[in-house]
């Protein structure tokens, strides 16, 4: 009977524990149905004309990728706090895993009010509900930035994103290993590496991170291949196997001749090219910054001609902020995110870090940096294909990494071009 | 006082307090209990009781609700002049985990109830034998004197139940909806899809392939992988102690080096040691004029590599397991053993193998077992690639446990993940109980 007496002790523990938890959930972000009006009424309807105000006491927490941006951000928040006298929390969040926190922390009330993401992620964020809309704004950013930005940071017709950056990937060359070689055409880059390797001794003419499937998207496009029809919107017009993303494939086979290596070993690119033993590196415009403190001068190719094809044509998306939809503050957060995208703001952002504005200015626009790696990128940019941003291209890019490997490995081409467009066919159908 | 205790028995005759204190807590906790004067744990009873009803009217409902239709409002955008905004639904993720918390308390309350009654009972049998109830200080010092045990284990009872069982379930239950990243809450509501899931799985080609592909590997592996570090680790371990070395102690540290070092720090570095082109391995192959051997480049190699990695970090521990016990077994043994004129390899094979393994064991169904989900070898050597095309989202050297991350943190497929994960759940489990019911002390806890 005492044994009992202990259970029932023991469950009474239990059970106050319990309490405490469900109270806990009870009051978290959650919303009853029969309480689920509208959770945000903001105080100050914004009518058609309203000036936006932000929120009485409002104050931000704004997730972006510190480690390059934090001679901007410092720059930018300061401006911002003087003209609006609201306090930013700056956290160091990268855009590629603002979803994936967001999703948790935002329903939880500890995330972001503002938020970087790049293309792909913005339908996703969409489909789950987690950014609203650009929509006070949403002239003044069409007119500002690029037609390919904006429609970046769209989904469906509904403009979300404030974009602040352009990116693509671009051939960096070590200006003292390339002297003058002529490097006009990739026939051209194929010869000037064949004498310039040596292969025992680890120098090679021309490097690329060649398994992963967005840097060799280029080749397949400069003959006319693309992922997605209809200017990478149509999901039922898959374009990885037309004759222009093979052919591309057949040129990409090609370059194992001057880069002699298995795809997982080409994890040292990065090294041998601070190091001075790579003449030619294919790599993103993120990298500008740190290009720009190398001890060797370094410039950039705009992407050459394919043999018998158009300049090879490498992807080129963007990053945007975008507002929470779990913000508390909705109107600060608008007002922020548009006031750290403005066309000047993004001159300045790539004074201080060389980010590739997204606006749509010239390369000798006032204020823009005027080297080489800037410029470069700038004319690249010009001639880039959009980034796939519908939400079926997460399926993309594990199809086509599994056909890079085996094509690399010697495999045919068109089997395996067909094999992945299979692949993401099927992905798609089978998606729920 | 003699006086009194007849008339206790009297009174005992006379009053049912069995009964009444029963029927009295039937109709609520607590109330038997104040029948039987034990007033302190009656009110806190009464309190339960309130709780429970709370629980029952309030809560209920909607729990059962939110489990059965995982919500009924999406959440939506509406455009108010100029600006959206939003407008919050259900959260079904939510709803899941509030139900099953509510449900679970649930339980738990009427799992008390039948307690209490139960007490109220055993109490009024004990006042009609004529003994005096305990009072509140009685009960709490029995519980504290006779009952600590219960009292210890409630509170990491309480974290089984929130950080073990919960998340389990819940992760059951996902396995049956349709939670994938093109279906997030709170934009959308989750259904249940009942077996769906586990019928694409098993139905659509790619997912069935890839399955049975990354399961058979996961076995190949776990064997491979435990079979070779503790082998491995037997025999330096022999050679070790072997009679007539010398600096046992500095052979046995330097041994022990490899396990000393953070297992982040040796994979990445057997990383880059294992690359194919620059790595030191291949160079060395290379000046002895053999030619490159694509460590983790091809399927097969990749594998091989994985194992002897494995080795690497694995065979210390059991070495010096195996340098213990080998200290422990007697010496006369092997005296006597000489005096036969019995060879070495006969020492070893009838001597030191089976003590080892008496001791070794369980130890190596449960490093078995740890090697089924041996996650971090995998992810941070070879990340699962070579990647295979006839794969859905695994490469070759994908075990089940870095296939569900790849699942879940790279392609937003839970509900699969989901899947994989039961499966794990259920292997694993297997084993571990099948372990524990081989240990001594469960079977001498039967007897």
């Amino acid at each position: 009977m005492k044994k009992k007496l202990g259970l029932v002790m023991l469950s009474t523990t239990i059970m106050l524990s319990l309490a405490a938890c469900g109270d806990k959930t009870e009051t978290g972000a959650t919303n009853q149905p029969s309480n689920a009006t509208n959770s945000q009424t903001n105080t100050n309807e914004t009518g058609a004309n309203d000036e936006l105000k932000p929120e009485p006491g409002a104050e931000l927490r704004f997730w972006t990728f510190t480690t390059d941006l934090k001679p901007f951000t410092d720059y930018a928040l300061k401006e911002f706090e003087q003209k609006y006298n609201i306090k930013v929390i700056v956290e160091d969040v990268g855009y590629w895993d603002s979803v994936g926190r967001i999703t948790t922390d935002g329903p939880a009330g500890v995330g972001a009010d503002v938020f970087g993401l790049q293309t792909p992620d913005v339908a996703k964020a969409v489909k789950a509900g987690l950014i609203l809309p650009n929509d006070y704004y949403e002239e003044e950013t069409k007119k500002v930035n690029k037609p390919d930005a904006v429609a970046a940071a769209s989904y469906d017709g509904i403009l979300y994103g404030y974009p602040w950056n352009v990116y693509t990937f671009g051939l960096y060359y070590n200006k003292e290993l390339v002297k003058d070689a002529k490097l006009e055409t990739w026939d051209d880059i194929i010869a000037f590496s064949k004498q310039f390797n040596d292969v025992k001794n680890n120098k090679f003419g021309f490097m690329m991170d060649a398994g992963n499937s967005p840097f060799d998207v280029a080749f397949m496009t400069g003959y006319g291949g693309y992922i997605f029809g209809d200017n990478e919107t149509n999901v039922n017009d898959i374009g990885v196997n037309n004759e222009g993303s093979v052919k591309g494939m057949k040129f990409f086979q090609s370059l194992k001749e001057i880069l002699p290596l298995e795809l997982s070993d080409l994890g040292v690119r990065g090294g041998l090219w601070e190091q001075g033993k790579l003449a030619i590196n294919m790599d993103g415009s993120w990298s500008i910054g740190a290009n720009s403190k190398l001890p060797f001068e370094v410039g950039v190719l705009p992407m050459p001609k394919l043999p018998g094809g158009d300049n090879a044509k490498p992807l080129a998306g963007s990053t945007g902020y975008y507002v929470s939809s779990y913000s508390k503050y909705p109107n600060a957060a608008k007002i922020f995110a548009n006031f750290i995208t403005s066309k000047e703001m993004q001159i300045k952002n790539n004074e201080l870090t060389g980010a590739l504005p997204a606006a749509a200015v010239s390369e000798s626009e006032p204020g823009l940096r005027t080297d080489d790696l800037t410029k470069g990128y700038m004319k690249q940019i010009a001639s880039s294909h959009i980034f796939p941003g519908v939400p079926e291209t997460s399926f993309v890019w594990d199809a086509l990494n599994s056909a890079i490997a085996e094509i690399w490995k010697g495999a045919d081409p068109k089997t395996e071009m067909d094999k992945a467009a299979e692949r993401i066919k099927s992905s798609i159908a089978n998606q729920k | 006082m003699v006086q009194q205790l007849i008339m206790d028995q009297n009174l005992s005759k006379t009053k049912p307090y069995r009964k009444i204190a029963v029927v009295l807590s039937v109709i609520a906790m607590g109330l038997g209990q104040l029948y039987n004067r034990q007033y302190v744990k009656g009110i806190i009873l009464l309190a339960f009781h309130a709780i429970g009803l709370y629980t029952f009217i309030f809560r209920l409902p909607h729990a059962v609700w939110g489990l059965v239709t995982l919500g009924e409002t999406k959440t939506q955008l509406k455009k108010v002049g100029r600006l959206y905004q939003q407008i919050l639904g259900d959260h079904s993720v939510y709803l899941m985990i509030q139900g099953l918390i509510t449900v679970c308390a649930a339980f738990v309350l009427i799992y008390i109830y039948t307690m209490s009654i139960k007490d109220a009972y055993q109490v009024g049998k004990r006042r009609e034998r004529g003994e005096q109830p305990h009072n509140f200080l009685q009960t709490a010092r029995f519980i504290a004197t006779y009952r600590f045990p219960y009292l210890i284990l409630a509170i990491p009872l309480v974290g089984v139940f929130f950080f073990t069982i919960m998340p389990i379930i819940f992760m059951i239950l996902l396995a049956f909806t349709n939670y994938t990243s093109n279906n997030m809450p709170p934009a959308h509501l989750l259904d249940w899809v009942g077996f769906d899931v586990f019928k694409d799985i098993f139905t659509i080609k790619q997912w069935s392939h890839t399955f049975y592909g990354v399961l058979l590997w996961t076995f190949i592996w776990a064997i491979l992988a435990t079979v070779t570090g503790f082998f491995g680790g037997f025999a330096i371990a022999l050679l070790v102690q072997q009679k007539g070395i010398r600096f046992k102690k500095v052979w046995r540290t330097l041994l022990i080096m490899p396990y000393a070092i953070p297992m982040f720090v040796s994979m990445l570095i057997l990383q880059n040691m294992f690359n194919g082109h620059f790595g030191p391995l291949n160079q060395y192959l290379g000046l002895i004029g053999i030619d490159s051997i694509p460590w983790l480049s091809d399927p097969t190699w990749a594998k091989v590599t994985l194992v002897l990695a494995n080795f690497w970090v694995s065979f210390p521990a059991s070495m010096l397991l195996i340098i213990g016990i080998l200290s422990t077994i007697p010496t006369d043994m092997y005296e006597a053993a000489d005096i036969d004129g019995a060879t070495a390899f006969q020492k070893t094979r009838l001597i030191t193998f089976p003590s080892v393994m008496y001791s070794m064991a369980p130890l190596l169904v449960m490093s078995f077992v740890g090697n089924i989900n041996n996650f971090t070898i995998v992810y941070l050597l070879t990340n699962g690639n070579p990647v295979n095309g006839d794969y859905q989202f695994a490469g070759d050297t994908d075990l089940l446990i870095t296939w569900l991350y790849k699942l879940s943190f790279e392609q937003g497929q839970y509900n699969f993940a989901s899947v994989i994960g039961i499966f794990i759940f259920i292997i694993l489990s297997g084993f571990a109980i099948w372990n524990v019911r081989r240990t001594k002390a469960f079977k001498e806890d039967l007897q």
